[in-house]
């Protein structure tokens, strides 16, 4: 280091120096400031040269002296020990904060986070959803087991959003519905958890493991046909079973009963396709169809006519051509006044 | 060369969480700090608490500090921050004149060390309390250029001013100097004689 900057000092005009420059000279203040054997010759060679401005050098040396004339004030061993222990303790403290901030924080967030889950849990299993068909529309309905169930119009299917999760895969009914349920059944001797399906209205259960059935409650009165497969039905009110096959239909009445009397629509799944097939039918009932499809109330001008019966088939895709056919099979003028349908005799 | 190299990497074991580092960093460079902080703030217990303060900052800040191959002006020029927020802190408290921010301590005692004929005492008392005159801001870059030995670019960052302002109060620093020393010729000469042994 020293040989290196007496090279460059070499290079230098110090003949030349002023005091400012000679002040400002980093060699000069190490030769002042550290006496370095190396400076002191190389001074004292220049000193003797006898250069021009060496009486500046003088003052210059002088005014440096002067300037490192100032002594430190000593300072006690013991303070600088004290001082670097409280920094250690300080340090120490600052960093078990640290610490336990990082572990509160785990905590905190932890914490946070299986409140959060508890009360996603919480929605998830409580939370229930509502499909509705409105008047005049039918909806599909996917479960998430992969069932479907087509809602007829003015009709509501309630199901838990945890539908997979519960013991028995449960849906509510209000109106009409034709279900498929899917069969995830494997061993029928044992019915394993959530290979139940249970659609429910007021007055039914349908217990199934996998079928297609026709599911309707109005007016107090619950039908369901089987399709495919096999069913058990409990009706609610009197507690008795029945145990259905394809092709069976069960009409359960106001008080819970069976009944047989016939007054209902023939084919009970028709409306899928957009149809009633009527079998010796009265116009009551189908008129009774056509409000609960449509939301009208229709007076009859006549109520003697309520009572014919009819048989065939009816559209009922779309509330005029079920007007119509009305119209003509029996023989009336019909005039809509808001809600409400009048038939009227022609005559 | 070898010595800027340890600094970086002294520097880069304390940026890594090395507290053996921040023990080397307070011995190395204890010396100057307590020097520098005891001529701006002339109490010991003040030093004292600046510099706890400081060193325990950096460590608390070592994750997000700037590397530096210089600690020493790392430390000087953090402690002096240091030390001007401890006194606006206190004016807040006790009314002191404002123009305390501005006092430095650098007191030259040239007859101890060249004079020691008694009659000339006196007149060299009367110099130093002369040169004692210069502003705290004068003094200051004194300090920082001839005991510090930093250049003029570290000066200027240091003390908040311009490459160009650090050299121009450095100049009238040493005019006001030279000023002084015209006092009294015979005294300069008394001086050189005792300097030059």
């Amino acid at each position: 280091m020293v040989d290196k900057s007496f090279k460059i000092m070499l290079n230098k005009t110090f003949t030349s120096f002023t005091i400012t420059d000679f002040l400002d000279d980093a060699d000069f203040l190490r030769y002042i400031k550290y006496n370095a054997p190396a400076d002191v010759a190389f001074w004292d060679k220049w000193q003797a040269e006898a250069p021009a401005n060496l009486e500046i050098f003088h003052a210059a040396k002088l005014q440096l002296h002067l300037i490192l004339s100032d002594r430190r004030t000593e300072v006690q061993a013991s303070f600088k020990d004290s001082l670097l222990k409280d920094i250690n303790f300080s340090v120490n403290k600052f960093q078990s904060n640290q610490r336990k901030k990082v572990v509160r924080l785990i905590w905190t967030s932890g914490i946070a986070a299986s409140m959060l889950l508890i009360a996603f849990v919480a929605w998830f299993s409580q939370s229930i959803i509502t499909v509705k068909a409105e008047f005049a529309q039918n909806k599909l309905v996917h479960l998430p087991d992969g069932s479907e169930v087509q809602l007829n119009a003015n009709s509501v299917l309630t199901y838990p959003r945890a539908f997979n999760w519960k013991a028995r895969r449960e849906v509510h009914l209000t109106g009409e519905g034709y279900f498929k349920v899917k069969h995830i059944n494997v061993n029928p001797e044992q019915i394993e958890k959530g290979e139940l399906f249970v659609a429910i209205t007021k007055a039914a259960h349908v217990q199934v493991l996998g079928t297609e059935f026709n599911l309707k409650e109005r007016h107090n009165r619950t039908n369901i046909a089987l399709v495919k497969g096999k069913v058990r039905v409990t009706a609610l009110k009197t507690g008795a079973n029945y145990m259905m096959k394809p092709g069976d239909l069960i009409n359960l009445g106001e008080d819970g009963k069976e009944v047989t009397d016939g007054n209902q629509l023939g084919n009970q799944t028709a409306w899928i396709t957009g149809k009633i097939i009527v079998n010796q039918t009265s116009v009551n009932d189908i008129l009774k169809e056509f409000e609960d499809l449509y939301g009208y109330k229709v007076v009859l001008d006549n109520p003697a006519l309520g009572n014919k019966k009819i048989d065939g088939a009816i559209s009922i895709k779309t509330e005029e051509s079920l007007l119509f056919t009305l119209k003509n099979i029996l023989n009336v003028n019909i005039k809509k006044e808001g809600n409400t349908i009048y038939l009227k005799n022609r005559h | 060369m070898e010595k800027e190299y340890n600094d970086y990497d002294l520097w880069q074991r304390l940026l890594k969480g090395d507290r053996l580092a921040l023990d080397e960093i307070y011995n190395k460079n204890f010396s100057p700090l307590y020097h520098y902080g005891m001529r701006m703030l002339y109490d010991e217990e003040a030093v004292r608490d600046c510099l706890h303060n400081l060193f325990v900052k950096l460590w608390e800040n070592h994750k997000t500090l700037k590397p530096t191959d210089n600690i020493r002006y790392y430390l000087l020029s953090a402690l002096r921050n240091n030390i001007i927020n401890y006194r606006v802190k206190e004016n807040k408290y006790q009314k002191v004149d404002l123009e305390s921010n501005e006092v430095f301590d650098l007191k030259f005692n040239v007859e101890s060390e060249y004079i020691k004929k008694e009659e000339q005492h006196e007149k060299m008392n009367q110099l130093s309390e002369a040169m004692n005159k210069l502003t705290g801001r004068q003094k200051e870059i004194i300090y920082l250029r001839y005991f510090e030995e930093m250049d003029y670019d570290e000066i200027a960052e240091i003390m908040n001013l311009s490459k160009k302002g650090a050299y121009k109060l450095s100049a009238r620093a040493l005019e006001a100097l030279r000023e002084l020393l015209k006092i009294d010729k015979a005294m300069l000469l008394a001086i050189l004689l005792a300097v030059k042994r």
